[in-house]
């Protein structure tokens, strides 16, 4: 016990940012899911699409490139925060549209169609107030109970499609009721629906949660739950180390490297380090990759 | 013998046709692409309900066909073949408000369906796309036609008569005028928005 006399003031500091944190917004009920292993196969070999014929899941970041023979690849220092695996994090919808959305829908909504559709269209039309706007801007002015009426059947079909999916879009099932609450209200941000900006709603994540939400919602795009390990010759010819290979194909260091920065991988019948493939997500922090390695070995992936 | 009578009677019968039925055709010009024609409300007239059952499918983001002509009384099927929800709603049946409705929103692969009981040009609208927009126009009569591009129209198997004859074009004002079918007649309209 004579550790919480040393760190009891910066315990006491955090707990009081947390509640006040809690109190200050509007805060999500910490009713929580539990955390699951990821299972089955990539949402791509689900859809039978080929990587390279695919937006999903890109964000045409390649990181750099291989060192040259003899040259010495650049060192990197990882930043990771003390006690990261042990600490809440404090997020808001933007965050949830971080860890879930953007890897599809890229930071503007936009998406890329006609493969992936804007977010946008289908937010905007859950609002009373940009629908009755929209409509007496073209001449056809509508009652606000028939606009309430669409708003609502709109906002009935956006949460069906994050609970169900679509033909081409999967469903978040792990995503819990308070983070749906928070990303609806960052995606009427998002879509420049007035006053979205002051109903943001503040909540708090457990660090496997989050690695949860990473690994279930971007990096099982592309990459199969399980199966077997590839060697440097099938990844030359496309194969994706399933999920489960990457906690022992890597150290956490080098796939927090891998994610947020990009990292060489080798590839062919002899071996030489390339680029690779994947795509660098540098969106998301060395902490919250972390949580996604320390996700992967506490909930090993599944069939 | 008996042959040939029954070719005389046939041929007398189809010379009948030909002599009380026309058509009336012509161009509406002054507006771009195709506009409908129709011969308004007949007084004293009714006709059998429609048989046909056209489609309007949201593909694509688009409503397709954008432009779509049915009799009063004929079932519409509205459907969505992209794999997003759609919704198809209208404010008005003829510039009658009280005639907005909503079909509601559903998803690929669904249709609905609803029976036009009232004549009029309906806005079709997709409150989760709005550049969405497709046009049904509503005819009071059996006889009406859709024109190509260049507003060449021809609207077939029009009885010997007088009768009110009306174009109608997306944004344009409806123009309406007086034509007598003896044969085949000839009708021109020129829009302006």
């Amino acid at each position: 016990m004579k550790s919480w006399s040393i760190t009891s003031t910066k315990n006491l500091v955090v707990i009081f940012v947390l509640l006040s944190q809690s109190f200050g917004q509007k805060s999500g009920s910490n009713k929580e899911l539990p955390v699951t292993a990821v299972k089955g196969e990539s949402w791509i070999s689900h859809l039978h699409k080929k990587f390279s014929d695919t937006s999903m899941g890109k964000t045409y970041h390649t990181g750099p490139g291989a060192p040259m023979p003899g040259e010495k690849a650049a060192g990197r220092q990882e930043n990771l925060s003390p006690n990261f695996a042990a600490r809440t994090m404090a997020y808001h919808g933007s965050d949830v549209y971080r860890l879930n959305c953007r890897g599809c829908h890229e930071s503007s909504g936009h998406g890329t169609p006609p493969e992936i559709n804007s977010v946008i269209d289908p937010v905007r039309a859950t609002s009373v107030e940009v629908i009755m706007a929209r409509m007496k801007k073209s001449g056809m002015n509508i009652s606000r109970a028939n606009a309430t009426l669409l708003a609502k059947q709109s906002n009935t079909a956006l949460l069906d499609r994050f609970h169900k999916g679509g033909t081409d879009m999967p469903p978040f099932p792990q995503l819990a009721e308070p983070e749906i609450r928070a990303l609806l209200a960052y995606l009427k941000q998002l879509a420049g629906v007035p006053g979205a900006e002051r109903e943001q709603i503040a909540i708090t994540e457990s660090p496997s949660h989050v690695g949860e939400q990473i690994v279930k919602s971007t990096c099982h795009i592309c990459h199969n739950a399980v199966g077997p390990n590839p060697n440097p010759q099938q990844i030359l010819e496309g194969a994706i180390p399933p999920l489960s290979t990457l906690t022992t194909r890597t150290t956490m260091p080098d796939f927090v490297r891998k994610v947020t920065a990009g990292n060489p991988i080798s590839m062919g019948a002899a071996p030489m380090p390339f680029r690779g493939r994947m795509p660098v997500f540098d969106y998301l922090s060395e902490d919250e990759v972390a949580n996604a390695y320390l996700y992967l070995t506490l909930y090993p992936p599944q069939e | 013998m008996k042959h040939n009578v029954l070719i005389l009677i046939a041929g007398v019968t189809l010379m009948t046709l030909a002599a009380s039925a026309g058509t009336i055709s012509g161009q509406v010009s002054g507006v771009a692409g195709p506009s409908v024609v129709y011969v308004d409300t007949i007084s004293g007239k009714t006709f059998p309900p429609s048989t046909q059952h056209p489609v309007i499918d949201q593909r694509g983001l688009v409503f397709q066909p954008h432009l779509t002509a049915v009799q009063v009384g004929t079932t519409v099927d509205f459907l969505n073949s992209d794999s997003v929800a759609h919704n198809v709603f209208w404010t008005s049946i003829g510039g009658n408000k009280k005639l907005a409705h909503n079909l509601g929103t559903w998803p690929k692969g669904e249709k609905k369906s609803f029976k036009f009981d009232t004549p009029g040009a309906v806005p079709i609208l997709c409150n989760v796309h709005p550049e969405m927009t497709a046009y049904l126009v509503v005819a009071p009569t059996p006889y009406f036609a859709t024109s190509d591009q260049t507003g060449n129209y021809k609207i077939e198997n029009v009885p010997d008569g007088s009768y009110t004859v009306t174009a109608w074009h997306e944004g344009a004002k409806n123009q309406s005028k007086p034509v007598a079918v003896s044969g085949d007649a000839k009708a021109d309209f020129t829009l302006s928005k």
